[in-house]
Protein backbone atom coordinates (compact mmCIF):
# COMPACT_ATOMS: atom_id res chain seq x y z
CA UNK A 1 0.00 0.00 0.00
CA UNK A 2 2.32 2.36 1.44
CA UNK A 3 4.94 1.32 -1.84
CA UNK A 4 2.10 1.64 -4.21
CA UNK A 5 2.00 5.18 -3.09
CA UNK A 6 5.55 5.77 -3.21
CA UNK A 7 5.97 4.59 -6.53
CA UNK A 8 2.97 6.99 -8.00
CA UNK A 9 4.50 9.73 -6.02
CA UNK A 10 7.89 9.40 -7.70
CA UNK A 11 6.59 8.90 -10.49
CA UNK A 12 4.47 12.34 -10.44
CA UNK A 13 8.10 13.91 -9.38
CA UNK A 14 9.35 12.28 -12.38
CA UNK A 15 6.87 13.42 -14.73
CA UNK A 16 7.09 17.04 -13.38
CA UNK A 17 10.78 17.32 -13.53
CA UNK A 18 10.49 16.12 -17.36
CA UNK A 19 8.52 19.13 -17.65
CA UNK A 20 10.01 21.79 -15.95
CA UNK A 21 12.83 20.53 -18.63
CA UNK A 22 10.65 21.35 -21.23
CA UNK A 23 10.11 24.74 -20.81
CA UNK A 24 13.59 24.85 -19.66
CA UNK A 25 15.03 23.49 -23.39
CA UNK A 26 12.03 25.89 -25.02
CA UNK A 27 13.10 28.95 -23.58
CA UNK A 28 16.82 28.44 -24.46
CA UNK A 29 15.66 27.48 -27.71
CA UNK A 30 13.51 31.03 -27.91
CA UNK A 31 16.67 32.53 -26.14
CA UNK A 32 19.06 31.69 -28.64
CA UNK A 33 16.46 32.20 -31.65
CA UNK A 34 15.81 35.38 -30.50
CA UNK A 35 19.59 36.94 -29.66
CA UNK A 36 21.05 35.37 -33.22
CA UNK A 37 18.32 36.95 -35.23
CA UNK A 38 18.59 40.00 -33.91
CA UNK A 39 22.38 39.76 -34.48
CA UNK A 40 22.02 38.95 -37.87
CA UNK A 41 19.97 41.72 -38.97
CA UNK A 42 18.84 39.67 -41.78
CA UNK A 43 16.00 40.86 -43.73
CA UNK A 44 14.79 36.93 -43.90
CA UNK A 45 14.90 35.51 -40.62
CA UNK A 46 12.18 36.94 -38.15
CA UNK A 47 13.29 36.85 -34.55
CA UNK A 48 10.80 34.93 -32.17
CA UNK A 49 8.99 37.43 -31.21
CA UNK A 50 8.48 38.98 -35.18
CA UNK A 51 7.06 35.36 -35.80
CA UNK A 52 4.43 35.07 -33.08
CA UNK A 53 3.56 39.03 -33.82
CA UNK A 54 3.07 37.63 -37.66
CA UNK A 55 1.14 34.72 -36.39
CA UNK A 56 -1.21 36.23 -34.12
CA UNK A 57 -2.14 38.59 -37.03
CA UNK A 58 -2.74 36.09 -39.24
CA UNK A 59 -4.48 33.89 -37.16
CA UNK A 60 -6.54 36.15 -35.06
CA UNK A 61 -5.79 40.26 -36.17
CA UNK A 62 -6.45 40.05 -39.88
CA UNK A 63 -7.67 36.35 -39.88
CA UNK A 64 -5.72 36.21 -43.32
CA UNK A 65 -4.69 32.53 -42.47
CA UNK A 66 -8.37 31.18 -42.31
CA UNK A 67 -9.42 31.29 -46.00
CA UNK A 68 -6.57 29.92 -47.89
CA UNK A 69 -6.54 27.24 -45.10
CA UNK A 70 -10.12 26.29 -46.00
CA UNK A 71 -9.43 26.55 -49.80
CA UNK A 72 -6.09 24.00 -48.62
CA UNK A 73 -8.71 21.65 -46.68
CA UNK A 74 -11.32 20.95 -49.22
CA UNK A 75 -8.72 19.08 -51.24
CA UNK A 76 -7.42 18.09 -47.96
CA UNK A 77 -10.96 16.14 -46.57
CA UNK A 78 -12.35 14.95 -50.24
CA UNK A 79 -8.75 13.12 -51.28
CA UNK A 80 -8.34 11.29 -47.86
CA UNK A 81 -12.35 10.77 -47.82
CA UNK A 82 -11.49 8.77 -51.50
CA UNK A 83 -8.37 7.36 -50.31
CA UNK A 84 -10.38 5.75 -47.28
CA UNK A 85 -12.89 4.44 -49.79
CA UNK A 86 -10.55 3.25 -52.27
CA UNK A 87 -7.76 1.75 -49.32
CA UNK A 88 -9.26 0.11 -47.33
CA UNK A 89 -11.39 -2.46 -49.95
CA UNK A 90 -7.75 -3.03 -51.84
CA UNK A 91 -5.99 -3.76 -48.91
CA UNK A 92 -8.39 -5.95 -47.57
CA UNK A 93 -9.10 -8.16 -50.88
CA UNK A 94 -5.15 -7.89 -51.39
CA UNK A 95 -4.81 -9.18 -47.37
CA UNK A 96 -7.54 -11.98 -47.66
CA UNK A 97 -6.79 -13.37 -51.49
CA UNK A 98 -3.44 -14.65 -52.67
CA UNK A 99 -4.10 -13.99 -56.20
CA UNK A 100 -5.05 -10.48 -56.22
CA UNK A 101 -2.70 -9.58 -53.84
CA UNK A 102 -0.09 -11.15 -56.29
CA UNK A 103 -1.19 -9.16 -59.04
CA UNK A 104 -1.72 -6.06 -57.49
CA UNK A 105 2.01 -6.34 -55.31
CA UNK A 106 3.98 -5.54 -57.88
CA UNK A 107 1.46 -2.29 -58.46
CA UNK A 108 1.82 -1.25 -54.52
CA UNK A 109 5.63 -1.80 -55.08
CA UNK A 110 5.31 0.96 -58.01
CA UNK A 111 3.19 3.25 -56.24
CA UNK A 112 5.29 3.11 -52.97
CA UNK A 113 8.74 3.75 -54.79
CA UNK A 114 7.35 6.30 -57.49
CA UNK A 115 8.06 10.10 -56.98
CA UNK A 116 4.61 11.95 -57.52
CA UNK A 117 5.44 15.40 -57.58
CA UNK A 118 7.44 15.55 -60.78
CA UNK A 119 3.58 13.78 -62.15
CA UNK A 120 2.03 16.88 -61.16
CA UNK A 121 2.11 18.17 -64.65
CA UNK A 122 0.51 15.30 -66.08
CA UNK A 123 -2.40 15.45 -63.65
CA UNK A 124 -3.13 18.85 -64.12
CA UNK A 125 -3.05 18.32 -68.06
CA UNK A 126 -5.32 15.77 -67.45
CA UNK A 127 -8.08 17.11 -65.12
CA UNK A 128 -6.68 21.39 -65.26
CA UNK A 129 -6.02 23.74 -62.59
CA UNK A 130 -8.53 22.95 -59.89
CA UNK A 131 -9.90 21.23 -57.44
CA UNK A 132 -10.48 17.56 -59.45
CA UNK A 133 -6.11 17.80 -60.03
CA UNK A 134 -5.42 18.67 -55.66
CA UNK A 135 -7.75 15.91 -54.73
CA UNK A 136 -6.54 13.12 -57.38
CA UNK A 137 -3.00 14.24 -56.15
CA UNK A 138 -4.11 13.99 -52.26
CA UNK A 139 -5.07 10.39 -53.07
CA UNK A 140 -1.61 9.32 -54.94
CA UNK A 141 0.33 10.77 -51.38
CA UNK A 142 -2.67 9.14 -49.13
CA UNK A 143 -3.91 5.88 -50.18
CA UNK A 144 -1.56 3.26 -50.84
CA UNK A 145 -0.31 3.85 -47.32
CA UNK A 146 -3.92 3.06 -46.02
CA UNK A 147 -3.97 -0.40 -48.57
CA UNK A 148 -0.41 -1.47 -47.56
CA UNK A 149 -1.53 -1.32 -43.55
CA UNK A 150 -4.87 -2.68 -44.07
CA UNK A 151 -3.15 -5.86 -46.34
CA UNK A 152 -0.87 -6.51 -43.24
CA UNK A 153 -3.58 -6.08 -40.67
CA UNK A 154 -5.89 -8.78 -42.52
CA UNK A 155 -2.65 -10.77 -42.79
CA UNK A 156 -1.98 -10.70 -39.41
CA UNK A 157 -5.15 -12.30 -38.41
CA UNK A 158 -4.42 -15.89 -36.79
CA UNK A 159 -5.54 -18.24 -39.76
CA UNK A 160 -6.52 -20.71 -37.34
CA UNK A 161 -9.57 -18.32 -35.73
CA UNK A 162 -10.23 -19.03 -39.84
CA UNK A 163 -10.37 -22.17 -39.93
CA UNK A 164 -12.74 -23.23 -36.63
CA UNK A 165 -14.79 -20.37 -37.70
CA UNK A 166 -15.14 -22.22 -41.33
CA UNK A 167 -14.78 -25.38 -39.43
CA UNK A 168 -18.35 -24.51 -36.75
CA UNK A 169 -19.99 -23.84 -40.84
CA UNK A 170 -19.43 -20.45 -40.77
CA UNK A 171 -19.68 -18.30 -44.40
CA UNK A 172 -17.52 -16.04 -46.10
CA UNK A 173 -19.78 -12.56 -44.46
CA UNK A 174 -19.32 -14.38 -41.36
CA UNK A 175 -15.75 -14.49 -41.48
CA UNK A 176 -15.09 -11.05 -42.72
CA UNK A 177 -17.52 -9.70 -40.09
CA UNK A 178 -16.70 -11.68 -36.77
CA UNK A 179 -12.57 -12.04 -37.66
CA UNK A 180 -10.92 -10.59 -40.26
CA UNK A 181 -12.13 -6.94 -39.77
CA UNK A 182 -11.68 -6.93 -36.05
CA UNK A 183 -8.48 -8.41 -36.27
CA UNK A 184 -7.63 -5.82 -38.95
CA UNK A 185 -8.67 -2.55 -37.14
CA UNK A 186 -5.43 -1.83 -35.38
CA UNK A 187 -3.13 -1.80 -38.33
CA UNK A 188 -5.75 -0.50 -40.56
CA UNK A 189 -6.13 2.90 -38.06
CA UNK A 190 -2.01 3.05 -38.20
CA UNK A 191 -2.79 2.59 -42.01
CA UNK A 192 -5.28 5.76 -41.29
CA UNK A 193 -2.93 8.07 -39.54
CA UNK A 194 0.47 7.41 -41.60
CA UNK A 195 -2.46 8.23 -44.52
CA UNK A 196 -3.42 11.33 -43.30
CA UNK A 197 0.13 12.44 -42.58
CA UNK A 198 0.70 12.00 -46.39
CA UNK A 199 -2.21 13.14 -47.64
CA UNK A 200 -1.10 16.71 -45.52
CA UNK A 201 2.02 16.23 -47.50
CA UNK A 202 0.61 16.03 -50.97
CA UNK A 203 -1.79 18.91 -50.21
CA UNK A 204 0.91 20.94 -49.48
CA UNK A 205 3.14 20.32 -52.18
CA UNK A 206 1.04 20.57 -55.34
CA UNK A 207 0.39 23.86 -53.63
CA UNK A 208 4.05 24.87 -53.58
CA UNK A 209 4.86 23.38 -57.05
CA UNK A 210 2.16 23.91 -59.53
CA UNK A 211 -1.28 24.86 -58.48
CA UNK A 212 -0.78 28.11 -56.35
CA UNK A 213 -4.03 28.39 -54.21
CA UNK A 214 -4.23 27.93 -50.46
CA UNK A 215 -1.84 28.03 -47.95
CA UNK A 216 1.15 27.56 -50.62
CA UNK A 217 0.23 30.29 -52.59
CA UNK A 218 0.29 32.37 -49.41
CA UNK A 219 3.23 31.34 -48.20
CA UNK A 220 4.71 32.03 -51.75
CA UNK A 221 3.13 35.35 -51.47
CA UNK A 222 5.06 36.26 -47.89
CA UNK A 223 8.53 34.59 -49.49
CA UNK A 224 8.37 36.86 -52.65
CA UNK A 225 7.47 39.97 -50.78
CA UNK A 226 10.07 39.08 -48.01
CA UNK A 227 7.84 39.18 -45.14
CA UNK A 228 9.77 36.89 -43.26
CA UNK A 229 7.75 36.59 -39.69
CA UNK A 230 4.60 35.97 -42.10
CA UNK A 231 6.06 33.27 -44.06
CA UNK A 232 7.64 31.65 -40.63
CA UNK A 233 4.20 32.12 -39.11
CA UNK A 234 2.32 30.53 -41.98
CA UNK A 235 4.32 27.60 -41.78
CA UNK A 236 3.75 27.35 -38.13
CA UNK A 237 0.33 27.49 -38.47
CA UNK A 238 0.73 24.84 -40.97
CA UNK A 239 2.34 22.54 -38.40
CA UNK A 240 -0.18 23.19 -35.69
CA UNK A 241 -2.64 22.16 -37.99
CA UNK A 242 -0.68 18.63 -39.17
CA UNK A 243 0.42 18.43 -35.64
CA UNK A 244 -3.51 18.35 -34.31
CA UNK A 245 -5.05 16.69 -36.88
CA UNK A 246 -2.42 13.82 -36.69
CA UNK A 247 -2.49 13.68 -32.96
CA UNK A 248 -6.33 13.53 -32.74
CA UNK A 249 -6.29 10.53 -35.03
CA UNK A 250 -3.98 8.59 -32.48
CA UNK A 251 -5.60 9.46 -29.54
CA UNK A 252 -8.95 7.84 -31.80
CA UNK A 253 -7.04 5.08 -32.19
CA UNK A 254 -5.86 4.36 -29.06
CA UNK A 255 -9.36 4.58 -28.02
CA UNK A 256 -10.94 1.94 -30.78
CA UNK A 257 -7.66 -0.55 -30.53
CA UNK A 258 -5.42 0.20 -27.23
CA UNK A 259 -3.71 -2.88 -28.10
CA UNK A 260 -2.53 -1.56 -31.43
CA UNK A 261 0.91 -1.37 -32.57
CA UNK A 262 2.20 -0.47 -35.89
CA UNK A 263 2.32 -2.93 -38.40
CA UNK A 264 4.27 -0.92 -41.25
CA UNK A 265 5.51 2.77 -41.39
CA UNK A 266 5.36 5.21 -44.30
CA UNK B 1 35.12 -31.32 -43.35
CA UNK B 2 36.71 -30.34 -46.41
CA UNK B 3 34.85 -32.72 -48.70
CA UNK B 4 31.69 -31.82 -47.24
CA UNK B 5 32.26 -28.05 -48.16
CA UNK B 6 33.47 -29.41 -51.73
CA UNK B 7 29.98 -30.90 -51.83
CA UNK B 8 28.23 -28.20 -50.84
CA UNK B 9 30.05 -25.89 -53.28
CA UNK B 10 29.40 -28.92 -56.45
CA UNK B 11 25.85 -28.60 -55.37
CA UNK B 12 25.60 -25.09 -55.69
CA UNK B 13 27.59 -24.56 -58.84
CA UNK B 14 24.85 -27.18 -60.69
CA UNK B 15 21.93 -25.39 -59.21
CA UNK B 16 22.37 -21.94 -60.31
CA UNK B 17 20.83 -22.01 -63.76
CA UNK B 18 18.12 -23.16 -62.19
CA UNK B 19 18.30 -20.45 -59.09
CA UNK B 20 18.27 -17.47 -62.27
CA UNK B 21 15.12 -19.29 -63.22
CA UNK B 22 13.30 -19.43 -59.93
CA UNK B 23 12.61 -15.79 -59.28
CA UNK B 24 11.36 -15.54 -62.50
CA UNK B 25 9.21 -18.77 -62.12
CA UNK B 26 7.91 -18.02 -58.99
CA UNK B 27 6.97 -14.30 -59.82
CA UNK B 28 5.53 -15.12 -63.19
CA UNK B 29 2.09 -13.96 -61.92
CA UNK B 30 3.65 -10.39 -60.80
CA UNK B 31 5.94 -10.40 -63.91
CA UNK B 32 2.49 -10.61 -66.30
CA UNK B 33 0.68 -8.45 -64.15
CA UNK B 34 3.50 -5.58 -64.55
CA UNK B 35 3.42 -6.56 -68.43
CA UNK B 36 -0.29 -6.67 -68.80
CA UNK B 37 -0.55 -2.64 -67.47
CA UNK B 38 2.28 -1.93 -69.69
CA UNK B 39 0.35 -3.39 -72.83
CA UNK B 40 -2.87 -1.72 -71.25
CA UNK B 41 -0.08 1.69 -71.56
CA UNK B 42 0.28 1.04 -74.72
CA UNK B 43 -2.64 0.22 -75.90
CA UNK B 44 -4.70 3.49 -74.32
CA UNK B 45 -1.94 6.03 -75.34
CA UNK B 46 -2.47 4.92 -78.97
CA UNK B 47 -6.15 4.60 -79.06
CA UNK B 48 -7.31 7.16 -77.10
CA UNK B 49 -6.05 10.66 -77.54
CA UNK B 50 -5.44 11.91 -74.69
CA UNK B 51 -2.37 14.98 -74.85
CA UNK B 52 -1.22 13.89 -71.48
CA UNK B 53 -1.16 9.54 -71.85
CA UNK B 54 1.74 8.88 -74.51
CA UNK B 55 2.45 5.24 -75.75
CA UNK B 56 4.54 3.83 -73.58
CA UNK B 57 7.05 2.97 -76.17
CA UNK B 58 6.76 6.77 -76.45
CA UNK B 59 8.28 7.15 -73.30
CA UNK B 60 11.23 4.79 -73.53
CA UNK B 61 12.09 6.56 -77.07
CA UNK B 62 12.05 9.79 -74.91
CA UNK B 63 13.97 8.15 -72.33
CA UNK B 64 16.37 6.90 -74.43
CA UNK B 65 16.73 10.44 -76.12
CA UNK B 66 17.78 12.04 -73.15
CA UNK B 67 20.08 9.36 -72.24
CA UNK B 68 21.77 9.95 -76.09
CA UNK B 69 22.35 13.29 -75.53
CA UNK B 70 23.69 13.39 -71.78
CA UNK B 71 20.97 15.35 -70.49
CA UNK B 72 19.66 13.09 -67.88
CA UNK B 73 23.70 12.02 -67.19
CA UNK B 74 24.35 15.75 -65.82
CA UNK B 75 21.61 16.24 -64.10
CA UNK B 76 21.16 12.89 -62.15
CA UNK B 77 24.98 13.25 -61.09
CA UNK B 78 23.96 17.03 -59.80
CA UNK B 79 20.89 15.78 -58.01
CA UNK B 80 22.94 12.52 -56.63
CA UNK B 81 25.52 14.66 -54.88
CA UNK B 82 22.86 16.71 -53.37
CA UNK B 83 21.22 13.55 -51.91
CA UNK B 84 24.81 11.99 -50.95
CA UNK B 85 25.67 14.96 -48.85
CA UNK B 86 21.96 15.66 -47.59
CA UNK B 87 21.20 11.72 -46.77
CA UNK B 88 25.10 11.32 -45.26
CA UNK B 89 24.25 14.73 -42.82
CA UNK B 90 21.04 13.66 -41.73
CA UNK B 91 22.60 9.99 -41.19
CA UNK B 92 25.73 11.42 -38.88
CA UNK B 93 23.00 13.52 -36.89
CA UNK B 94 19.80 11.08 -37.09
CA UNK B 95 22.02 8.65 -35.38
CA UNK B 96 23.72 10.61 -32.97
CA UNK B 97 20.90 12.29 -31.73
CA UNK B 98 18.67 9.66 -32.00
CA UNK B 99 21.38 7.33 -29.99
CA UNK B 100 21.94 9.92 -27.48
CA UNK B 101 17.67 10.54 -26.84
CA UNK B 102 17.33 6.44 -26.41
CA UNK B 103 20.13 6.11 -24.13
CA UNK B 104 19.76 8.95 -22.04
CA UNK B 105 15.98 10.04 -20.92
CA UNK B 106 16.51 13.60 -20.15
CA UNK B 107 17.76 14.28 -23.83
CA UNK B 108 14.79 12.47 -24.57
CA UNK B 109 12.39 14.11 -23.04
CA UNK B 110 14.49 17.86 -24.02
CA UNK B 111 13.82 17.02 -27.42
CA UNK B 112 10.78 14.57 -28.07
CA UNK B 113 8.29 17.45 -28.45
CA UNK B 114 10.54 19.02 -31.59
CA UNK B 115 11.20 15.78 -32.97
CA UNK B 116 7.84 14.44 -32.86
CA UNK B 117 6.25 17.51 -34.61
CA UNK B 118 9.27 17.56 -37.36
CA UNK B 119 8.18 14.01 -38.38
CA UNK B 120 4.39 15.00 -38.22
CA UNK B 121 4.31 18.18 -40.24
CA UNK B 122 4.73 18.24 -43.85
CA UNK B 123 8.55 18.64 -44.65
CA UNK B 124 7.76 21.04 -47.99
CA UNK B 125 6.28 23.57 -46.08
CA UNK B 126 10.42 24.60 -44.91
CA UNK B 127 11.15 24.75 -49.15
CA UNK B 128 10.21 28.06 -49.30
CA UNK B 129 12.10 29.06 -45.74
CA UNK B 130 15.53 27.54 -47.14
CA UNK B 131 14.76 29.23 -50.21
CA UNK B 132 14.64 32.85 -49.05
CA UNK B 133 17.65 31.99 -46.76
CA UNK B 134 19.95 30.45 -48.67
CA UNK B 135 18.68 31.63 -52.14
CA UNK B 136 19.90 29.22 -54.95
CA UNK B 137 22.66 27.45 -53.76
CA UNK B 138 22.88 24.22 -53.22
CA UNK B 139 22.42 24.58 -49.77
CA UNK B 140 18.58 25.16 -49.88
CA UNK B 141 17.88 21.85 -51.81
CA UNK B 142 20.59 19.91 -49.39
CA UNK B 143 18.99 21.52 -46.43
CA UNK B 144 14.72 20.22 -48.15
CA UNK B 145 16.47 16.53 -48.24
CA UNK B 146 17.70 16.67 -44.19
CA UNK B 147 14.31 17.96 -42.96
CA UNK B 148 12.72 14.90 -45.44
CA UNK B 149 14.99 12.37 -44.01
CA UNK B 150 16.52 13.15 -40.78
CA UNK B 151 13.86 13.27 -38.02
CA UNK B 152 12.57 9.51 -39.55
CA UNK B 153 16.16 7.83 -38.58
CA UNK B 154 16.04 10.04 -35.16
CA UNK B 155 12.76 8.36 -33.77
CA UNK B 156 14.10 4.94 -34.96
CA UNK B 157 17.88 4.74 -33.81
CA UNK B 158 16.18 6.19 -30.15
CA UNK B 159 13.21 3.80 -30.24
CA UNK B 160 16.02 1.01 -31.02
CA UNK B 161 18.12 1.61 -28.30
CA UNK B 162 15.53 2.26 -25.86
CA UNK B 163 13.70 -0.61 -26.59
CA UNK B 164 17.07 -2.90 -26.18
CA UNK B 165 16.65 -6.08 -23.53
CA UNK B 166 17.76 -4.53 -20.10
CA UNK B 167 19.08 -7.46 -19.27
CA UNK B 168 21.55 -7.13 -21.90
CA UNK B 169 22.75 -3.57 -20.58
CA UNK B 170 22.97 -5.04 -17.16
CA UNK B 171 24.88 -8.23 -17.37
CA UNK B 172 27.55 -5.83 -19.39
CA UNK B 173 27.62 -3.89 -16.83
CA UNK B 174 28.19 -6.17 -13.94
CA UNK B 175 31.28 -7.42 -16.80
CA UNK B 176 32.34 -3.90 -15.81
CA UNK B 177 31.38 -2.34 -19.49
CA UNK B 178 32.14 1.36 -19.28
CA UNK B 179 29.62 3.37 -21.40
CA UNK B 180 31.38 4.03 -24.68
CA UNK B 181 31.53 -0.31 -24.84
CA UNK B 182 28.46 -0.48 -23.48
CA UNK B 183 27.47 1.43 -26.70
CA UNK B 184 29.50 -0.07 -29.42
CA UNK B 185 29.12 -3.70 -28.12
CA UNK B 186 25.37 -3.90 -26.79
CA UNK B 187 23.37 -1.02 -28.08
CA UNK B 188 24.00 -0.40 -31.51
CA UNK B 189 24.34 -4.03 -32.78
CA UNK B 190 21.15 -5.02 -30.34
CA UNK B 191 19.15 -1.90 -31.96
CA UNK B 192 20.83 -2.02 -35.35
CA UNK B 193 17.36 -4.44 -37.40
CA UNK B 194 15.42 -0.72 -35.86
CA UNK B 195 17.89 1.45 -36.82
CA UNK B 196 18.29 -0.14 -40.36
CA UNK B 197 14.49 0.32 -40.64
CA UNK B 198 14.71 4.01 -40.10
CA UNK B 199 18.21 4.41 -42.46
CA UNK B 200 16.00 2.78 -45.16
CA UNK B 201 12.96 4.94 -44.62
CA UNK B 202 15.07 8.03 -44.13
CA UNK B 203 16.89 7.38 -47.50
CA UNK B 204 13.23 6.72 -49.09
CA UNK B 205 11.99 10.12 -47.92
CA UNK B 206 15.42 11.58 -48.59
CA UNK B 207 14.93 10.68 -52.50
CA UNK B 208 11.58 12.02 -52.54
CA UNK B 209 12.71 15.50 -50.83
CA UNK B 210 15.63 15.66 -53.58
CA UNK B 211 13.34 15.73 -56.35
CA UNK B 212 10.49 18.00 -54.85
CA UNK B 213 13.03 20.16 -53.50
CA UNK B 214 14.58 20.88 -56.72
CA UNK B 215 11.25 20.79 -58.54
CA UNK B 216 10.31 24.53 -55.93
CA UNK B 217 13.88 25.50 -56.56
CA UNK B 218 13.79 24.43 -60.32
CA UNK B 219 17.26 25.42 -61.10
CA UNK B 220 19.98 22.39 -61.41
CA UNK B 221 18.95 18.55 -60.79
CA UNK B 222 15.93 16.01 -62.37
CA UNK B 223 13.79 18.27 -60.07
CA UNK B 224 14.61 21.18 -62.73
CA UNK B 225 14.35 19.28 -65.67
CA UNK B 226 10.51 17.76 -64.78
CA UNK B 227 9.53 21.37 -64.06
CA UNK B 228 10.76 22.62 -67.05
CA UNK B 229 9.23 19.90 -69.31
CA UNK B 230 6.25 19.70 -67.15
CA UNK B 231 5.58 23.50 -67.62
CA UNK B 232 5.89 22.61 -71.05
CA UNK B 233 3.45 19.71 -70.70
CA UNK B 234 5.33 17.30 -72.70
CA UNK B 235 4.30 14.09 -71.05
CA UNK B 236 6.52 11.11 -72.09
CA UNK B 237 9.11 13.23 -71.35
CA UNK B 238 7.77 13.90 -67.69
CA UNK B 239 7.12 10.53 -67.66
CA UNK B 240 10.82 9.59 -68.36
CA UNK B 241 12.20 11.76 -65.81
CA UNK B 242 9.56 9.92 -63.34
CA UNK B 243 11.05 6.33 -64.38
CA UNK B 244 14.75 8.14 -64.01
CA UNK B 245 14.05 9.13 -60.45
CA UNK B 246 12.40 5.45 -59.29
CA UNK B 247 15.31 3.92 -61.17
CA UNK B 248 17.59 6.28 -58.32
CA UNK B 249 15.08 5.54 -55.47
CA UNK B 250 15.35 1.79 -56.16
CA UNK B 251 18.99 2.52 -56.83
CA UNK B 252 19.51 4.46 -53.39
CA UNK B 253 17.31 1.40 -51.41
CA UNK B 254 19.04 -1.39 -52.87
CA UNK B 255 22.63 0.23 -51.39
CA UNK B 256 20.68 0.62 -48.21
CA UNK B 257 19.37 -2.95 -47.88
CA UNK B 258 23.25 -4.11 -49.41
CA UNK B 259 24.68 -2.39 -46.24
CA UNK B 260 22.21 -3.58 -43.55
CA UNK B 261 22.93 -7.38 -45.01
CA UNK B 262 26.60 -7.46 -44.11
CA UNK B 263 26.00 -5.66 -40.74
CA UNK B 264 22.97 -7.89 -39.70
CA UNK B 265 24.01 -10.77 -40.74
CA UNK B 266 24.95 -12.16 -37.24
CA UNK B 267 20.81 -11.67 -36.72
CA UNK B 268 19.84 -15.02 -38.53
Amino acid sequence: MKAAAAARKSRREEAIAAWRLRIVVFALFVAVWELSARRMENLLIPTFTEMVGGFVRLVFVTGRVWEPLLISNQALVLGYLLSVVMGIPLGLAAGRSRWINRLMNPYIGLVLAVPVAPLIPILITALGLGLASRVVLVVLFAFIFITVNTRAGVRNVDPSLIEMAQSFGANEGQIWRKIVIPGAVPAIFAGLRIGLGRAIAGMVIVELLLVATGVGRLLLEFAGRLQADLVFATVFAIIVEAVVLVTAMQVVERKVAPWAHDVALG
Amino acid sequence: MAGATAEVLKVRRVSRPRALWRPLRENAIEGLALLGGVLLWEACGWLLPLPWLPPFSHVVAALAQFIESGVIGANVAVSLQGLAIGFGFSLVVGLTVGALMGRYRRVEQALDVYVYAMLLSPSMVFAPIFFAIFGLSDMARIAVIVMYALFVIIINTSTGVRTVDPALVEMARSFGAGERQLFLRILLPASLPLVFAGIRLGMGRAVKGMINGEMFIALVGLGALAQKYGSQFEASKVFAIALVVLIVALFANWIVQIIEQRLTRWAD
